[in-house]
């Protein structure tokens, strides 16, 4: 049990046993009488108690309503409702009681005749005591009259005859001033002492008033007490006063005593009908207030039992109205409310379970979609998924690549956007908007794109996405195969180059020493014109086979393998010593240096680079025009872009520029414009760049060409390159 | 009667013989307005065997107690008589203490009041009602305590004041009587020094 309830249950049984004593106190009873005040006093405490109890109570449910609690409203309602149960009835009972206390008592004590007839019986009873009072009187004053003459010694005498004759009980002679002169009494014990009168009896019969009374002398009844003034005898200096006590017959007393028995107690209760009335208005009020009081008291505490489930299920509900789910509520009690807070607690505990699954689920569903995100991230393939209505969904970082541009500012908008910008894709845009036309729900095509960065072939294949409304769409995989395609063909040139080689080079060394034995046999027999003509035809034909010879090792020297010597080298040394070289001669190239200071060290094959660069000023010697002196530009810059971490080395001429009709095939072997080469020194110096990992690109300027060659610097060197290098 | 003012030591020691020790009434007279009781004359007598007193009041009855006397309710009076120590460190001991118990009545067939001292048994009747007040607020030769007994060293007090006895009225008088002032009538204590 919890000590409020304690506290409250002790208080209420105190009350009653106080209420109890109290009313136990109105009896007729010592020990309660005594108690009564403290009782008074007690509960007049208990009073002052509840109704501070009460007024702190109401103020905090006041407070409480001020600050919108929850369940306040209720509570207020429901204490309103137990005080006007509790005092309505109570006071109507209050009321009742009161009414017929006040007219119950007054009814039994003024509506009965017996009070009339008391009345009557005691007016009756002095009537007749007062015709016997004057009678007596009467027989006093004869008596007394006798007396007058009588000196003092004889007084004794007389008075016993007179007594026996008027059959008085005492009869008594004294001094005006109350002296006993002598006395008679039908008990001799009793003359010793007669019963006097009271001074002022005395005083009336001294002013020469008889006095004539009844007069209840203790234990021995009513007496008739005359007293008369009585002559002195001659000579006597003051007059006497002669006392007669005539007691009432035995019946007749009886009778006026049960009367004034009778009437003495009607009158008493009479009289304490109203006292009474007021004790017990008094207890009664006073067990009323406390009762109502401790009902009122009562009803806030009933009231907030009563509410302190709902109160805690409307504060619940809120807070799981506001995300705070699983929130449990205290038990209570075995009742309805008891069984609606469980319920309140397994929802809650149930939503709560809900939420954390469903967190679970989203945590994997995000999970998977990083997953996915990070596959698609990595694929060197591009991905990009349209929704049904052609809108860019998701792409990944390869798709951009592929396209050269940045898709996530296209993401939500129309393919067809993507156009405004990048002209060349449109091919690609058109392909896939005729696809997801189309009714296949897998596709898959090769497209070229002609864009900034030269041709570009690219196997697109695609699928329809599952999904209804707001679902479905298309993905679409992209993959570059612009340099496979080139690599392939770089590889079948190859292949032809070294097969040539090989077939070419077998029979050119009999033709050569066929040729040179054919003169030397030859030439000794013949003269003149003959002569002339075998000298000039062997010669043609020795310096075509070396020509083809020199052809044959080019094609050999395109077609080998790779092997790199690598070395960690500065590359301005060796652009700067490749340069020395053209210097000397007059007609040679003008070769100006536009070279970075801070370039980093690079792990490359010097003899390669070495290659490459007499290649290129090679080329660029001899695309200028005849009569012209080649001036050439050859620049280096440490790149360290997103994309690209290296060095770029470029080579500008001022010479014509590429043709447009070489530019797509520029790399390719026997693609050349000019009258001499062999036309492999553009493929050499893009195997030798592929060969470093690096890239090879080359444009028009406004005046001239620039071919651009970028070697990367990469973290990660692969360790049979670093060994072969000798680092 | 002989009266003098109280709280003064009066007659010095005599021998051994009666010696009266304090003969006093109360300085300030019956004049009060209210209803109650003040003492009107008082004698303190010492003697061999013990300390004696006799006491009147004057009587002020409350409207209510008048109309309980006329409708026959009887009126109990308590006149309590106590001796006290003095201690002067903590409260006074009393030694002894007793009360006379007087009741009044009006006997409605011979219209007259009739005055019961109860230790006694001794009844009187008075046609007036002042007469009457008068005896039933008196006590003569009330014995307060034996002489033996306040022959040590100290001072000793002796008390006396009257109250009408609320607990020997009727019960439903009992509860107004306790609430209402009309019913609380008592006097104050009365104090004289004893001489040891």
């Amino acid at each position: 049990m919890k000590p409020g309830t304690v506290f409250r249950l002790t208080l209420c049984l105190l009350l009653l046993g106080s209420l109890y004593l109290l009313s136990l106190a109105t009896r007729n009873s010592e020990l309660f009488g005594e108690l009564y005040p403290w009782l008074l006093v007690v509960n007049s405490v208990a009073l002052v108690a509840l109704v501070l109890l009460i007024a702190y109570n109401l103020w905090r449910l006041l407070a409480q309503r001020r600050r919108g609690q929850a369940g306040s409203r209720i509570t207020v309602r429901l204490v309103t409702m137990f005080i006007v149960l509790a005092v309505v009835p109570v006071s109507v009972v209050y009321y009742f009681s009161i009414q017929f206390l006040d007219r119950g008592i007054d009814a039994w004590f003024s509506e009965r005749s017996e009070q009339q007839a008391l009345d009557a019986a005691l007016r009756l009873s002095q009537a007749s005591f007062d015709v016997r009072k004057r009678e007596l009187l009467e027989r006093t004053e004869r008596s007394a009259r006798e007396l007058a003459d009588v000196p003092d010694g004889l007084l004794p005498l007389v008075l016993e005859r007179l007594r026996e004759r008027d059959g008085a009980s005492e009869m008594t002679v004294m001094r005006s001033s109350g002296r006993i002169i002598a006395t008679s009494s039908r008990e001799p014990e009793a003359a010793i002492l007669p019963h006097l009168p009271e001074d002022d009896v005395l005083l009336q019969v001294r002013m020469g008033r008889p006095y004539v009374g009844l007069d209840p002398i203790g234990d021995e009844g009513l007496h008739i007490r005359v007293l008369v003034p009585a002559a002195g005898a001659q000579g006597a200096p003051d007059q006497r006063i002669l006392q007669t006590l005539y007691a009432v017959p035995p019946r007749l007393n009886d009778l006026a005593e049960q009367v004034q028995n009778a009437y003495a107690a009607y009158r008493e209760v009479s009289y304490l009908s109203r006292p009474l009335k007021e004790t017990f208005t008094i207890t009664l009020s006073l067990v009323l207030l406390l009762s109502l009081l401790f009902a009122v008291w009562s009803a806030f505490y009933a009231a907030r039992r009563l509410v302190e489930p709902v109160r805690s299920l409307a504060e619940g509900t809120a807070a799981v109205a506001a995300g705070d789910y699983g929130r449990q509520l205290p038990p209570a009690g075995n009742d309805e409310l008891g069984f609606l807070v469980r319920s309140f607690n397994e929802m809650s505990r149930r939503v709560a379970q809900a939420r954390d699954e469903a967190k679970g689920s989203q945590a994997q569903v995000e999970n998977q979609r990083a997953y996915l995100e990070t596959v698609l991230a990595r694929l060197s393939s591009g991905v990009l998924a349209l929704d049904g209505a052609g809108n860019i969904r998701t792409w990944n970082h390869a798709a951009g690549q592929i396209f050269g541009l940045n898709l996530r500012s296209y993401s939500g908008k129309p393919l067809l956007m993507v156009t405004e910008h990048h002209p060349h894709l449109e091919p690609f845009v058109a392909l896939v908007n005729r696809r997801m036309e189309g009714q296949d729900s897998e596709w898959r095509e090769e497209l070229s794109l002609f864009g900034p960065q030269g041709r570009q072939v690219l196997t697109c294949s695609g699928a329809t996405l599952p999904g209804g409304q707001g679902g479905g769409g298309h993905v679409i995989v992209v993959d570059d195969v612009t340099a496979l395609i080139q690599a392939q063909r770089d590889a079948a040139w190859g292949e032809v180059a070294r097969r040539l080689a090989h077939e070419i080079k077998n029979p050119l060394t009999p033709i050569q020493l066929a040729a040179e034995r054919l003169r030397r046999k030859l030439e000794p027999g013949l003269e003149g014109r003959d002569a002339e003509v075998l000298e000039r035809s062997t010669e043609t034909i020795i310096q075509q086979v070396s020509a083809m010879k020199a052809m044959v090792n080019a094609f050999n020297e395109y077609a080998r393998p790779p092997r790199l010597e690598l070395a960690m080298v500065e590359l301005n040394r060796v652009v700067q010593e490749v340069a020395d070289l053209y210097r000397g001669s007059e007609d040679g190239p003008r070769i100006e240096l536009d070279l970075d200071e801070a370039l980093p060290g690079i792990l490359v094959d010097v003899g390669r680079i070495r290659q490459l660069l007499h290649n290129l000023i090679k080329n660029a010697v001899e695309a200028t025009p005849a009569g012209e002196r080649c001036h050439l530009v050859l620049r280096t810059r440490h790149r360290d872009d997103p994309g690209f971490h290296g060095i770029e080395l470029q080579v500008a001429d001022h010479g014509p520029g590429f043709g447009e009709e070489v530019m797509d095939h520029l790399f390719e072997p026997y693609v050349t414009t000019k009258a001499k080469g062999t036309g492999l020194g553009m493929p050499i110096v893009k195997k030798i760049v592929e060969e470093h990992n690096g890239s090879i690109t080359a444009e028009n300027l406004s005046a001239g060409a620039c071919v651009t060659v970028r070697l990367p610097m990469p973290e990660v060197v692969p360790l049979e390159r670093i060994a072969k290098g000798g680092q | 009667m002989t009266t003098r003012a109280p709280h003064s030591i009066l007659c010095p020691r005599h021998a051994l013989l009666v010696t009266v020790i304090v003969l006093m009434s109360v300085s300030a007279p019956a004049v009060a307005a209210g209803p109650g009781f003040t003492l009107a004359g008082a004698d303190v007598r010492n003697d061999d065997s013990g300390v004696y007193v006799d006491a009147r009041f004057d009587v002020r009855l409350s409207r209510e107690a008048e109309d309980a006397l006329e409708s026959g309710v009887p009126l109990a009076l308590q006149m309590q008589v106590r001796v006290l120590r003095v201690r002067d460190w903590w409260w006074d001991s009393e030694l002894a203490g007793s009360d006379v118990r007087t009741e009044l009545r009006y006997h409605a067939l011979s219209r007259r009041y009739v005055v019961m001292h109860h230790d006694t048994g001794e009844q009187r009747t008075f046609f007036r009602r002042d007469a009457a007040l008068n005896a039933w607020a008196s006590m003569v030769g009330h014995r307060a305590i034996d002489r033996v007994r306040i022959q040590g060293n100290g001072d000793y007090v002796l008390q006396v004041r009257a109250r009408l006895d609320v607990d020997a009225l009727p019960y439903p008088l009992r509860t107004v009587a306790l609430v209402s002032p009309e019913w609380r009538l008592a006097s104050e204590w009365y104090s004289w020094p004893l001489d040891g």
